[in-house]
């Protein structure tokens, strides 16, 4: 190790531009990407969504802290416990209380829980921690990085999927792409079943009805989050929109930028299950999780307000600049803080873990600021991620 | 393997030795310019140096490439005092010329769309771009306020560019960082199109558009681009990665990961590879990155002063 953060970047990225399947990964994902993109050309519904979306995340910014307040007040009206956390360490904490120790613990995928660092954090306090979405898991048994927000596995090729399966879980049946997805789909059903906490994430969270609402097309989230005794939801305050409408126009938002479909499903949990069929008794839970959590993640979020990179902040992570970065899909997840990737990534890191942290991911951003023509929000990625490396909010 | 500081302080050191980020000469610089009048004027083209450069950014990309592949790359590169020599960055003749006669066409354009333009040969000072992509701003201030001086004192009332990148720091950067110069038009924005018309001896009438990231984006130029090439009698075939939604060249990253930037460059020329036709940007930048692996052109390459 030099040191160099400069030195160790470069180092990464050339690893990764040598690793010709993971190179052939990540054409194949820009080539759907592309794809996928022209579904959405001239689509007026889509483009009237992000108008509105943009309009939604304006007015939540502008008055974030009372929203978070009230999302509180709502959630905790609907039975469910809430804890605002300042900093990454408390929002740990704040986890690592709920859940204790020695249990089995699903997750679905949540960026803010790969910021957070969560799953080593549980599994350091002495508990076994799988991740339930399919790309999350073949990270965790890989060892790597994501290299998308969404398509968090777009670099592992199916040829490398197979070779870890067969490494990993013992797998001995065929290498075509349906039969590796139905022996994951065994291994993960039965820790599912058997788990004692599930933990989710957000797109978005209604501060008025104290709904949390979450897109997903593989069906393991609403399993994570309802089948054990336990829901935790670990999500930025930057998720809190005004309404459930609004909260629904963010998430469908996310899905038509991400595979320019319509989610295969919302999920929107107010609270702990429960019912009222016996003599109107209050009975929790029925089928459902008994407790639900939700921790909302500030961690540098407030700072930002008010400062230029307030506009990061409306980011739904759809991912769709990620796909067209000409960088990233070159050198995948080198360019990368962890949780964060690319030109956007460049700039959730300044606001997560500071402007001196990102500084040296700045440097791979070639500022052709294509990414700005790909994002439903309008933020200006490449943009302020010069900026940044201009040395931007560095003190 | 080269770290940052090496590759900063090799541009810096040529800059202050010489006025020029690769070292260029005086007489590479300016020779394309026998004929052209001198200042004062009332256009003054301001070439940046960019497209001079061509033919040192090749090679510079060639040599940088190199470095970061050898098998010793374990080994922390110190460039510091081995400056231009060891770097050997000798520029290509034959890139030569052909920078020079793309130079004398600009010069030709102009004065085809009724614009007579000066030059002002080898004292003209380097925008400073470089710098600014480096996120060296002090240094990119300093140049910019030189170059401010030599605009202002040259008298000039339109200051005419020729590549996107010297545009945009004029036009969008100056004005940020030290004071806004005198009007500044691109070339693109002056060139009358009916004035233009196809090169001889350029062999074929399909053309496949390379846009440059800031000609789309930053200027939006790239619909004038095309205006001028089909006026010239062009077919004009489009990438799927083409105007604002262009397809970098690798060029910005030439210089810190030149090796990412190769691998960048060579996936445009495989997406500009199913089109027919020649290969076409209006940037000195995208000609030396992606015309390092096959045949691209710049447009002031393809066209020439007449009706058609
Ligand atoms: S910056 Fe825009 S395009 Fe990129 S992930 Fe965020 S919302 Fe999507």
């Amino acid at each position: 190790m030099s040191g160099d953060p400069f030195l160790e970047l470069k180092r990464e990225a050339y690893r990764w531009l040598s690793d010709e399947r993971a190179r052939a990964g990540m054409e194949r994902a820009s080539a759907s990407f592309e794809a996928s993109r022209r579904l959405l050309e001239g689509n007026a519904y889509v483009e009237e969504l992000a108008r509105e979306v943009r309009e939604v995340k304006r007015r939540a910014l502008r008055e974030l802290e009372s929203l978070v307040a009230r999302a509180r007040e709502s959630l905790e009206r609907n039975g469910a416990h809430v804890v605002v956390a300042r900093t990454r360490d408390d929002a740990l904490r704040a986890v690592g209380d709920i859940v204790g120790s020695g249990k089995l613990v699903v997750k679905s995928k949540s960026i803010v829980t790969e910021e957070l660092g969560l799953r080593e954090y549980l599994r350091g306090l002495g508990n076994e921690v799988w991740e339930t979405d399919l790309g999350e898991f073949l990270l965790q048994i890989s060892g790597n990085r994501p290299s998308h927000f969404v398509a968090v596995s777009m670099h592992l090729p199916r040829e490398e999927v197979l070779d870890l399966l067969r490494e990993k879980l013992n797998y001995r049946g065929p290498g075509d792409v349906p039969s590796m997805v139905g022996a994951v789909r065994e291994f993960l059903r039965d820790r599912i079943m058997r788990a004692d906490v599930g933990i989710t994430g957000a797109n978005a969270v209604a501060a008025e009805d104290g709904a949390v609402v979450q897109v997903e097309n593989e069906g393991n989230a609403r399993l994570t989050g309802t089948v054990p005794p336990v829901n935790v939801v670990v999500t930025g305050i930057d998720k809190v929109v005004p309404t459930l409408v609004d909260a629904f126009r963010v998430a469908l938002l996310e899905s038509y930028y991400v595979g320019g479909t319509p989610p295969t499903y919302v999920n929107v949990t107010s609270g702990p299950s429960g019912t009222r069929d016996v003599e109107h008794v209050l009975v929790r839970p029925a089928q459902g999780a008994k407790e639900m959590h939700v921790v909302l993640v500030d961690n540098g979020r407030s700072a930002a307000l008010g400062t230029p990179l307030e506009e990061v902040l409306a980011c739904i992570r759809c991912g769709s600049c990620q796909l067209a970065c000409p960088v990233l899909t070159t050198v995948g997840p080198a360019w990368s803080s962890g949780a964060y990737m690319g030109g956007i990534g460049v700039l959730w890191t300044a606001i997560t873990m500071g402007a001196g942290a990102a500084r040296p991911l700045a440097d791979m951003c070639a500022e052709c600021r294509v990414c700005e023509e790909y994002c439903p929000m309008g933020i200006r990625v490449g943009l302020l991620a010069g900026e940044i490396k201009r040395g931007a909010g560095q003190t | 393997m080269l770290d940052k500081r090496s590759v900063v302080g090799f541009i810096l050191d040529n800059l202050r030795r010489t006025g020029d980020p690769l070292a260029a000469t005086g007489e590479e610089l300016s020779s394309w310019a026998a004929g052209v009048p001198r200042p004062p004027s009332e256009y003054l083209i301001y070439t940046g140096h960019l497209y001079q450069l061509v033919p040192r950014m090749r090679a510079s990309i060639g040599a940088l490439r190199a470095i970061d592949s050898s098998p010793g790359s374990g080994l922390v590169l110190r460039l510091g005092r081995l400056a231009a020599g060891a770097l050997s960055i000798a520029p290509d003749g034959g890139l030569s010329s052909r920078v020079s006669a793309m130079l004398r066409n600009a010069h030709d354009l102009l004065r085809a769309s009724g614009i007579e333009a000066s030059y002002a040969g080898p004292s003209e000072p380097y925008s400073g771009i470089l710098l600014h992509d480096l996120g060296l701003v002090d240094p990119f201030r300093e140049q910019a306020r030189r170059v401010l001086d030599f605009l202002e004192a040259s008298r000039a009332r339109v200051v005419v560019t020729l590549d996107p990148h010297t545009t945009y720091a004029l036009r969008e950067l100056y004005p940020k960082y030290v004071g806004s110069p005198p009007e500044v038009r691109h070339i693109l924005e002056l060139v009358d199109p009916s004035a233009v018309t196809r090169r001889a001896g350029v062999g074929a009438e399909d053309l496949k558009v390379h846009d440059s990231c800031l000609l789309a984006k930053a200027l939006g130029l790239h619909g004038r681009l095309r205006e001028v090439l089909s006026s010239a009698g062009y077919r004009v075939h489009e990438p799927a990665r083409s105007g604002t939604r262009t397809f970098c060249c690798g060029g910005p990253l030439s210089s810190l990961f030149p090796r990412v930037a190769a691998e960048i460059s060579r996936r445009r020329m495989e997406q500009l590879s199913a089109l027919p036709g020649i290969a076409v940007s209006a940037c000195p930048v995208c000609l030396a990155n992606l015309g390092a692996l096959g045949e691209v052109m710049d447009w002031l390459e393809v066209v020439e002063a007449g009706r058609r």
